[in-house]
């Protein structure tokens, strides 16, 4: 572990920034400076200062604890999304690489048609019928996503596929399933990481966007994507209230990214020279 | 000459748009029939009588099977006629194609500006990768991907709309294009916005096809004849940089459109994603299928283009399926 880290900025900036991810998760369920929904007209746009550290929105609720807050939404959606993104797309990918010929060109036409249904359409349509919520940003988000998971598992797969030691393992007269367990999976895994990473950005970048359209988790549970908008009313005012919940998802999102760079970085070697 | 091969590959990524069109409008059709109750309750009401509630559905057509419903309605949209909305009484086509007028010129200059910022830069931080700003713009573009566009739209509303007033941050003026000056003036910071999220996106793509030509061998001879890295570079690498660039805006165009309806809401702008979110928001059915209808066929017909784009390009593309 100590090893793979070395020199490996990006999974220690990903890392690092994902570890702060959690804190506040941890934080929220821990200590809050104060309520985050109590209602203090006194405090109403509150500049910076030592109880409301972040000020206080026009309400008056404190944004430092809304912040601290905000984090279990954007998580919880992007935990259960990218469940759904990654078992979907995983299985999907992998039956299309292992499938014959005849079966495999009707599947990818499918993914590829599922490609143009990007998680905040789905979600909007999903919205269109059953009315926003956290269950139809979830499903949205899970399903558009596992299409993207579905595409790259099959390419990644059938280049696995059609490597010499599967050939060698057919030739010896081996079963897809032993082939699929034995050498497929193994050489997927940090693919996989990466692309469940690569899938968490997505989630919360998507859940953020619902969010702020008014088509996420309703209020009054806090939404870093909801006092973004909300902000907006209220730049002319008080314009830091738009900077906050905005450098805390670009952590999130940022982070993920970074920590999949860091881990193809660390299990592609020829990667190392090329682009240091 | 015009090979027999072109011709097959046209026609078969033609017949691929054309069914794509067919089975991605079945799925939205079946989406939004899945609501609980019927467009006619949702018409009049709780209180209808079963009487006026049978004679509507009738009317509407909703006795029918979903299958023949779905027939008709595509019969009418290939027609150009996706309906009149049930709620306000508007027809559809006409209003996609007033507010078409704003998304269409966004996403087109947005695409336009992207590409135009990526190439740039995205050899420079090739060229410049083992430098301090190489990697500072590498980096810039990874925090250019994790920025939410919406947030990128406020701060850009903020700095140029209010601490330095510049340029107006909404305000598309009532009359629409027949009033240029306003109206052009007041796309400039979204399509700023949405080109800056883009370019973040192509720009790694354009970096990293130009490391890939800097390691060929004919970047080399073209070296050894005398040229200075950068104009080897402007002969090799930007067309170079421009097929994954071109590849990846088209595989994007999805995102982008999703991008183009959240950056009208931030910016106020009256196009079709403002109008389809206002739908969505009245549970407007008819509406919103023709506008995602809409949107997905412009997906699939600018994957079309490039595909045949790439083709023509890049004989390697023409022989994958």
């Amino acid at each position: 572990m100590r090893k793979m880290l070395k020199g490996n900025i990006s999974l220690i900036a990903g890392l690092s920034m994902i570890s702060f991810t959690f804190f506040l998760l941890i934080l929220s369920y821990i200590w809050t400076p104060f309520d985050p929904l109590e209602v203090d007209p006194k405090a109403s746009f509150a500049g910076l200062s030592a109880t409301h550290v972040l000020g206080a929105d026009n309400f008056g609720r404190d944004i430092l604890s809304q912040i601290i807050v905000g984090s279990r939404v954007t998580l919880l959606v992007a935990a259960l999304s990218v469940t759904i993104a990654m078992s979907l797309g995983v299985s999907i990918g992998l039956t299309i690489a292992v499938a014959k010929r005849t079966y495999q060109s009707p599947m990818i036409y499918a993914v590829n048609i599922a490609l143009a249904f990007p998680a905040a359409l789905l979600a909007i349509i999903l919205a269109a019928v059953y009315g926003a919520s956290t269950v139809t940003a979830v499903s949205a988000i899970g399903i558009a996503t596992s299409a993207a998971v579905a595409q790259v598992t099959r390419r990644t797969a059938a280049g696995i596929l059609a490597s010499d030691f599967v050939l060698a393992a057919h030739a010896s007269g081996s079963g897809t399933w032993w082939i699929v367990r034995k050498h497929l999976l193994p050489n997927l895994r940090a693919s996989l990481l990466i692309q469940a990473s690569a899938a968490v950005s997505i989630s919360v970048l998507a859940e953020s966007s619902l969010s702020y359209l008014g088509l996420g988790t309703p209020p009054p549970a806090p939404s870093w994507g909801r006092m973004l908008a909300s902000s907006q009313q209220y730049l002319f005012v008080n314009p830091l209230l738009a900077i906050w919940p905005g450098i805390v998802i670009v952590i999130v999102v940022l982070g993920f990214n970074l920590f999949g760079d860091g881990v193809r970085e660390a299990f592609d070697p020829t990667l190392r020279r090329s682009e240091p | 000459m015009v090979g027999v091969n072109v011709l097959i590959f046209c026609a078969r990524r033609l017949i691929l748009f054309f069914s794509s069109l067919v089975a991605s409008s079945a799925i939205v059709f079946t989406l939004l029939r899945l609501l609980p109750g019927d467009l006619a309750q949702a018409k009049l009401g709780i209180q209808a009588t079963p009487e006026s509630l049978a004679l509507l559905r009738h009317q509407m057509g909703l006795d029918r099977s979903l299958f023949s419903q779905y027939l008709d309605w595509l019969i009418h949209a290939i027609h150009g006629d996706l309906g009149i909305s049930i709620l306000s009484g508007a027809d559809v086509t006409s209003e996609i194609m007033q507010k078409a007028t704003v998304t269409i010129p966004l996403i087109i200059m947005a695409s336009i500006l992207a590409v135009l910022i990526s190439i740039p830069l995205g050899m420079y931080a090739a060229l410049r990768y083992r430098n301090f700003d190489g990697v500072a713009t590498s980096g810039f573009s990874q925090l250019g991907i994790a920025v939410p566009i919406f947030w990128s739209g406020i701060l850009i509303a903020a700095t140029f709309a209010i601490l330095w007033p510049l340029l107006p941050a909404g305000g598309f003026p009532e009359s629409g294009w027949s009033n240029p000056g306003p109206a052009l003036k007041s796309m400039i910071l979204p399509v700023f916005t949405l080109a800056l999220g883009q370019g973040a996106v192509l720009m790694r793509f354009a970096r990293s096809a130009t490391i890939d030509t800097l390691q060929q061998d004919y970047f080399r001879t073209a070296r050894a004849t005398g040229l200075t890295r950068f104009q080897a570079l402007r002969i090799h690498g930007v067309r170079n940089a421009l097929i994954p660039v071109i590849s990846v805006l088209g595989m994007q165009i999805a995102t982008l459109v999703v991008e183009a309806i959240i950056v009208e809401n931030v910016f106020a702008l009256p196009g079709i994603g403002q109008m389809l979110l206002q739908d969505v928001n009245n549970r407007d059915l008819l509406k919103v299928q023709g506008i995602i209808a809409v949107t997905t066929s412009i997906v699939f017909l600018v994957g079309f283009m490039v595909d045949i784009a790439l083709g023509l390009l890049d004989p390697r593309v023409r022989q994958t399926r």
